[in-house]
C-alpha cells in the first residue's frame, strides 16, 4: 500500500511541478509561526528605508505616486506573463531584476511587497502569514542582488544587455536559493540537518527554476532595449534619477 | 485572476462588512498559525469550505484554485520525506544509492503530514478571504490608518491598473498570435519581450496622462476611492468571536 501511495506521489509530483512555476513562493501557513514572525523583523527595516523613500519621491514630484502604482501593476503582469522554458513547460517570471534595475532596491522591495499581496489575493500564490519571507526573499535579496550586479557590469565597461541579463538571471536565482535557505531553516533535515535539506529544497526546484531563470534574463533584455529604445515619452523622473546608466 | 476578482464581487457574502470577513479569516489565520493542532486546522478546513460553498462559490472554481497550493506542497514535502546521509541511518524505507544512503523516516512523515494539515487550513483562510473580499475593499478599509495611507493609495492604483493592462496583454497577444508571433520558441521569447515592453512603455506613459487628468480635476496629492461601505452587523460579530473562541477553547480542552 505505503509503496502504491508513493509511486501515485512521485507521479502526481512529476505531472504538477514542471507545469506551474508559481513554486518559489512559499504557500499560506508553510512557515512555523517563528520563523513567519522572524522573516517579517527582518524584512522590516529594508521596508521602511523603501517606504520613506517612497514618501520623499512623492512629497517632491507628487505625479510620481501614479507611476509607482502602476509600476507595480506593471510588474504584476509581468509576473503574470507565461515564460515558454527551456524544460518545454511554462513558468512565470519575477520581475525582480527588471524593476531593481529600473527602480533601485529599496522601491523595488517595497512594489515587490504590494505585488506579492496582490499574488495572494488575487492569484491565490505565496500567502499572508508567509508574506514576510516571500518579499524578503524576492524583493530583498533578489532586488539587491539584481541591483549590485547590474551596477558592477556598468561599472566593469560591459554591454548594457549582458548587465541586465546577469541581473535578471542571477536576481532570480538569489530569490530561488534564498527561498530553499528558508525553507531548509525551518525543516532541517532529520538525519543531516540543515544543509542536506537546503541541497535537497535547491534539487526539487532546480528542475523548474533554472532554465526560468534564464529564460527570464533574456526577456529582460527585451523589455529594457524596448523600453530604452522608445523612452522619448513616458520616462519619468523616478527613473531617470540614475538615467545615466540607462542611456 | 479576472474570475477570482469577479467572484469577490459577486458572492452572496457580498453585502457582509469587509471587517466581518477580515477578522474571521485573519482571525482563523492567526489560530491556525499559533495553535496547529489537528482537530483545530480540521475544523477551520470545513468551516472554510462551509463558508465559501455558503458565499455560492463553484465548488469545480474552488478546486482548481487549490492546484497552485499543491503543486507546492507536493514539491517542498518531498524533501521533508526523503532524508539523506552518507552513513546507514534508522528509517521506514532505505535506498542505497552509490555511496549515498536515501530513505523515509518516521520524523520526516510526521512533519509532512502536520505541515500538510496546517498550510491546507492557512491556505483554506487565504482562499475564504480572496473569494469573498474585494482586494479594493481591504485596500480602502486599511487606508484609514494613516501610517498606511499612501501605501494603501498605491495599493489600489495598482489593482484598478492590473486589469487594464492585462485587458492590454490580452489584445497584444492576440495580435501577434495572429502574425505567427509564437511560432517557435525563439520567436515567442522575443514576441513576449516585445510585448512586456510594450505594456511597461504604456504603463509609464498612462501614469503621465493620469496625473494630467487629476490635475484637471483639482487633484490635492490625496487619492479618494469610493467603494460600498458595510454597515458592521452587531449579532454576526458575535458570532464569529464566538468561532474563534470556541476554536481556541476546543485546543485546551483537546
Amino acid at each position: 500500500m505505503k509503496k502504491y501511495v508513493m509511486i501515485a506521489y512521485f507521479f502526481a509530483a512529476g505531472l504538477l511541478v514542471p507545469s506551474v512555476g508559481y513554486a518559489m513562493h512559499i504557500m499560506e501557513g508553510f512557515l512555523p509561526k517563528e520563523h513567519a514572525v522572524v522573516w517579517l523583523i527582518i524584512l522590516l527595516p529594508v521596508l521602511f528605508i523603501g517606504y520613506k523613500q517612497i514618501r520623499e519621491i512623492v512629497t517632491c514630484h507628487p505625479e510620481q505616486k501614479m507611476l509607482l502604482g502602476l509600476a507595480a501593476a506593471f510588474i504584476f503582469v509581468l509576473s503574470a506573463l507565461k515564460i515558454p522554458s527551456l524544460t518545454g513547460s511554462c513558468s512565470h517570471a519575477t520581475g525582480v531584476g527588471l524593476s531593481a534595475v529600473l527602480f533601485g532596491p529599496a522601491v523595488s522591495s517595497v512594489l515587490s511587497g504590494i505585488v506579492l499581496v496582490f499574488q495572494a489575493l488575487l492569484l491565490a500564490h505565496g500567502g499572508i502569514t508567509t508574506w514576510g519571507a516571500n518579499t524578503f526573499s524576492m524583493g530583498v535579496a533578489g532586488s539587491f542582488v539584481a541591483w549590485g550586479l547590474f551596477k558592477m557590469t556598468t561599472t566593469m565597461g560591459l554591454s548594457k544587455k549582458v548587465g541586465i541579463f546577469l541581473a535578471a538571471t542571477v536576481g532570480d536565482l538569489t530569490t530561488y536559493m534564498v527561498t530553499a535557505g528558508q525553507l531548509a531553516l525551518a525543516f532541517p533535515d532529520p538525519v543531516s540537518g540543515f544543509w542536506t535539506s537546503f541541497v535537497k529544497f535547491i534539487g526539487v526546484f532546480a528542475i523548474t527554476q533554472i532554465p526560468l531563470a534564464v529564460c527570464e534574463g533574456l526577456l529582460s533584455v527585451v523589455v529594457y532595449n524596448t523600453l530604452v529604445d522608445n523612452k522619448e515619452r513616458g520616462f519619468s523622473t523616478l527613473w531617470r534619477q540614475d538615467q545615466g546608466e540607462h542611456e | 485572476m479576472l474570475y477570482l476578482d469577479y467572484l469577490a464581487y459577486n458572492n452572496a457574502l457580498r453585502h457582509v462588512s469587509v471587517v466581518e470577513k477580515l477578522l474571521l479569516g485573519g482571525g482563523a489565520l492567526l489560530i491556525v498559525l499559533v495553535l496547529p493542532q489537528s482537530i483545530v486546522l480540521l475544523t477551520v478546513i470545513f468551516l472554510m469550505q462551509i463558508v465559501m460553498l455558503y458565499a455560492k462559490i463553484p465548488m469545480r472554481y474552488l478546486l482548481t484554485l487549490w492546484l497552485a497550493p499543491i503543486t507546492f506542497l507536493l514539491t517542498a514535502l518531498l524533501p521533508l520525506i526523503v532524508s539523506g546521509s552518507m552513513q546507514p541511518f534508522p528509517a521506514l524505507t532505505l535506498w542505497k544509492i552509490g555511496h549515498l544512503y536515501l530513505g523515509v523516516t518516521l520524523d520526516g512523515v510526521l512533519t509532512a503530514q502536520e505541515l500538510l494539515l496546517r498550510s491546507m487550513a492557512a491556505v483554506s483562510c487565504l482562499f475564504m478571504l480572496a473569494t469573498t473580499t474585494p482586494v479594493a475593499h481591504i485596500a480602502a478599509y486599511l487606508s484609514r490608518f494613516p501610517p498606511l495611507r499612501l501605501l494603501m493609495e498605491i495599493s489600489l492604483l495598482t489593482y484598478r491598473f492590473i486589469f487594464v493592462f492585462w485587458a492590454c496583454v490580452g489584445q497584444i497577444y492576440l495580435a501577434q498570435q495572429s502574425r505567427l508571433g509564437y511560432a517557435d520558441k525563439k520567436h515567442s521569447l522575443k514576441s513576449l519581450g516585445l510585448l512586456a515592453a510594450n505594456v511597461g512603455r504604456k504603463s509609464f506613459m498612462t501614469a503621465a496622462d493620469l496625473y494630467t487628468a487629476l490635475l484637471a480635476r483639482n487633484y490635492s496629492d490625496q487619492l479618494v476611492f469610493q467603494y460600498s461601505r458595510q454597515p458592521v452587523r452587531p449579532v454576526r460579530l458575535v458570532l464569529i468571536v464566538g468561532v474563534l473562541v470556541g476554536l481556541c477553547a476546543t485546543t485546551l480542552i483537546h
